[in-house]
């Protein structure tokens, strides 16, 4: 913990409060314009918590939510001259707060640990199991494959949370507290979870993972598949600052893959990818699987250049957390014309989806904003990659799955 | 019913009163620490403000107006006593007339997002201060910022053509308007340009606007001489060509951007100075007159000099130029270092001169200093980098500041170019005067604040 607080101190000690981070912060309008909830008031507030925690204190203000409304988007980063990242403060404070050095709203603490809770007794941050493998009914795989389809359930969860995220903006905090205060109580009660999701959005994301899977089998590569058994990454509990939790998470899920004979792992969506590819090797020890983009596995050859033109929506984690990951935009690029918003590239826009279960009504602000931005753009259509990206930004507009796209570029 | 409920009723809820609320809003981005508001409000129209004002000027309590919280020579920075008027929730674009030439917009529009909002349309804003992606049109209207095109365009002041004022009372006014003539009386638009919220609350501006030019193109050269650096931009003015922006940069700059943008010029031959001149004109004749540009700096001698037309060069140069305050504390010596910023102005004529004495006295002084600037219309910033809780310190900075101000006056120029008085300036304002001999100036100042301001609510202790 002393080393958090170490470093805390040296990112926040090396800021000189331009206020630039603030300025495309995506939490502070939505936020209703309060410092406290942007780049620039997390990293002035992390200086001050830094120098009480290091003589000791234990702070008694309640700042657990301005650290964890911080999407991680990185946003910040791009335009701070100093390349501070601001995020990395939201992550140490995180941290200290699971730790107890801080104090921290009951009802976002129930959430968390519910999230927690669940997803190590269940592998799943929603107790789904069978849900999982639906998608995949009728379709073959090669079970001695050692390389593996891995989805982590990112797609599948999305129908259920974005069915959580609305009830919570309907029925406010009380309705959050409740249900977290009766999930961390009975966590069996979290498969109730599994009547959310409305059929047709269930039917949505269960395509767009056959769409992934068909351009994999077009493109000749050989796939095993763990079908229910299939674990969630983890995503949650690193993001939610249990460092733990998620180190004993990571290995157990390691172990079940290396248990399996898998060498490689072919993730579809980029929080996997970031996750496993950057933060697994981190906590597990000798971690030595091969972590893969599926685009990185695509025969380009059965693309086709289509008509019209369509509007890229980058995932942040694309354009900013994977190093010069720029595949997604060269495949977009080689079969339609892609025309981009305002923000862009490096300096892309979150999608809001990261706070949508925490702080659904800022999430939501923010997927309106981006959602304007996208249309301004007046495409024939607007893609993207994500599954939170897609969840959180189709509430406002029609966005097509980049794997959908490329589907139908295989038919032109 | 208490003050703070009456205010609270006033923003209709959107008040700030938590300690750990208020914290991001005790300074801006200079080096006073600040102290702790008694509430933060943030209004979302003119009646909100007005309505606040009238509390306050009842009760006594000093108001602060705040922006994008960028000034760097205290102007936002929190006294006691005081409430944070804090503008960024009025950020709405009214209107733009490109016929008319004018855009009507609130205070807490960000200048970056309303010069994106022009470039749709083929205009543009001109000023242009460094901080421009987090400036506010009303904060930087307060400090009549300056910023990388005032070669070509001037300061903010030439931009602003009307505004609505909400005055200490309470009351409403309206200044200027939509139309570039006028000749009607005192211009009050200009009084509050540049009065850094101590006249009134800014809560609606009518700014001109002006095309984009069609063509930019930029010349980047090395010197080992400050001097040659400094002739560079006088000759090319002399020649009859206007750059759209001129900036220099010394060693100490280049290492810091180096280190935090990744930015190198294998060009530049360990050099101590670097130019960047950006010329902007037409497709036919942007060629002709980089070439132009090019040979004359050519003539000042200089290690290296090239014409750029990669974009994304362009782009990362003048990122990393613009960014230069906030990167600086990566050439600090020892932590709790931090950047104490000077800014002068000299005519360009006498540029080389004034950077010469310049760099000899941040040489007297031992300082590590980063010297850089607009230097296309004579304004030269010195980044200072001191531990400003060392007394001792400060007092040989404020040395420093009194002699770099000194050297502004000898030259034909002012104390302050671009960043206002704030708390920081207000002895080298003095100074200026005196040096002058017009020190009724501060009187008439002085006067002008009583009229607006009786009873001293609008940001006390700044500016006089």
């Amino acid at each position: 913990m002393m080393e958090e607080i170490k470093r805390l101190t040296e990112v926040a000690d090396k800021c000189i409060n331009c206020g630039f981070c603030e300025s495309v912060c995506p939490t502070y309008a939505p936020a209703e314009f309060i410092s406290s909830f942007s780049a620039r008031g997390r990293m002035l507030i992390g200086k001050e918590l830094s120098k009480e925690i290091a003589v000791g204190k234990r702070i008694s203000k309640d700042v657990s939510d301005y650290y964890y409304s911080c999407l991680g988007c990185n946003a910040c980063l791009q335009v701070c001259p100093a390349k501070i990242n601001a995020g990395e403060v939201s992550d140490l404070v995180r941290k200290l707060v699971v730790e107890g050095k801080t104090s921290e709203s009951k009802q976002r603490k129930m959430i968390a640990e519910m999230i927690v809770h669940t997803t190590m007794k269940y592998n799943n941050p929603l107790g789904l199991k069978k849900e999982l493998a639906l998608w995949a009914r009728g379709l073959s795989f090669f079970d001695d494959s050692p390389i593996l389809f891995y989805t982590g359930g990112m797609y599948q969860m999305m129908p259920y949370s974005q069915t959580l995220s609305d009830l919570q903006i309907r029925f406010g905090s009380f309705f959050s507290s409740a249900m977290a205060r009766l999930f961390n109580r009975f966590l069996f009660a979290i498969k109730v979870s599994k009547l959310l999701g409305k059929k047709s959005e269930v039917d949505k994301y269960n395509s767009t993972l056959k769409d992934i899977y068909t351009l994999l089998s077009n493109s000749g590569v050989k796939l095993s598949y763990l079908w229910e058994d299939e674990p969630y990454p983890g995503t949650f509990i690193n993001d939610l600052g249990y460092t733990q939790e998620f180190k004993s998470y990571a290995s157990r899920v390691t172990e079940l893959f290396k248990s399996k004979g898998i060498r490689e792992i072919v993730v579809v969506d980029p929080h996997t990818y970031q996750l496993m590819k950057y933060e697994y090797p981190k906590v597990v020890p000798e971690f030595d699987l091969k972590v893969t983009y599926y685009l990185d596995k695509l025969d380009r050859g059965i693309l086709k250049r289509r008509a019209g033109s369509v509007t890229y929506h980058e995932p942040c984690l694309i354009a900013r957390g994977i190093e010069n990951y720029e595949i997604p935009f060269e495949i977009l690029n080689s079969v339609a014309k892609v025309k981009l918003p305002r923000r862009n590239g490096k300096n892309t826009s979150c999608c809001g989806g990261p706070d949508g279960l925490l702080f659904p009504s800022i999430a939501k602000k923010i997927s309106e904003e981006r959602s304007r931005e996208l249309k301004r753009e007046k495409s024939d259509r607007i893609v993207s990659l994500c599954p939170i990206c897609i969840s959180h930004l189709g509430v406002n507009v029609e966005i097509t799955d980049l794997s959908t796209f490329l589907i139908e570029a295989t038919n032109h | 019913m208490g003050v703070i409920d009456e205010l609270k009723h006033a923003v209709k809820g959107h008040i700030l009163t938590k300690e750990e609320e208020l914290l991001p809003y005790k300074t801006d981005a200079s080096y006073f620490s600040g102290s702790k508001p008694m509430a933060v409000l943030l209004p979302s129209d003119v009646s909100e403000v007005s309505n606040i004002l009238k509390i306050c000027n009842r009760e006594g309590i000093n108001v602060i107006s705040r922006g994008g919280g960028t000034s760097l020579t205290g102007s936002a920075t929190v006294l006691t006593n005081s409430i944070v008027l804090a503008m960024t929730r009025m950020n709405r674009i009214i209107h733009i007339s490109s016929e008319d030439r004018y855009a009507i917009v609130e205070p807490g529009v960000r200048i970056d997002d309303l010069n994106y909002e022009l470039s749709e349309i083929g205009f543009m804003y001109p000023p242009d201060p460094g901080s421009s992606i987090a400036a506010t049109v009303g904060g930087s209207i307060s400090t009549n910022a300056g910023g990388l095109r005032g070669v070509m365009y001037g300061s903010t002041k030439e931009w602003v053509l009307g505004l609505q004022v909400v005055l200490s009372d309470g009351t409403v006014i309206e200044t200027g308007g939509r139309v570039l003539k006028r000749s009607a009386g005192y211009d009050l638009t200009a009084l509050f340009v540049g009065s850094e919220g101590t006249l009134g609350i800014i809560t609606l501006a009518t700014l001109k606007i002006t095309p984009l030019p069609e063509r930019i193109g930029r010349v980047i050269a090395f010197y080992d001489s400050i001097e040659r650096a400094g002739a560079a931009t006088a000759i090319i003015k002399k020649s009859g060509l206007t750059p759209i922006t001129a900036e220099f940069m010394d060693k100490v700059s280049l290492d810091s951007i180096s280190k935090n943008m990744g930015l190198s010029f294998s060009d530049s031959g360990n050099s101590d100075y670097m130019l960047i001149v950006d010329i902007a004109s037409t497709d036919e004749s942007l060629n002709r007159h980089l070439e132009k540009a090019l040979s004359l700096i050519k003539g000042t001698g200089p290690r290296s000099v090239r014409i750029i037309y990669d974009e994304t060069e362009i782009r990362n140069i003048t990122n990393s130029r613009k960014g230069l305050y906030s990167s600086i504390l990566s050439e600090r010596d020892r932590e709790g270092q931090y950047a104490v910023m000077g800014d002068i102005v000299v005519p360009p004529s006498t540029l080389s001169n004034a950077l010469l004495d310049i760099r000899n006295l941040v040489g007297k002084y031992g300082f590590k200093v980063a010297l850089f600037g607009h230097i296309g219309d004579g304004n030269i910033h010195a980044n200072i980098i001191v531990n400003p809780s060392d007394a001792k310190e400060m007092e040989r900075v404020s040395a420093l500041m009194n002699e770099l101000g000194r050297i502004a006056l000898i030259n034909g120029g002012s104390v302050s170019a671009e960043h206002g008085i704030g708390l920081e300036k207000k002895r080298l304002l003095r100074m200026e005067m005196e040096y002058k001999e017009s020190s009724r100036n501060i009187e008439l100042m002085t006067s002008i604040k009583a009229v607006f301001d009786k009873k001293g609510i609008l940001n006390r202790g700044k500016l006089l």
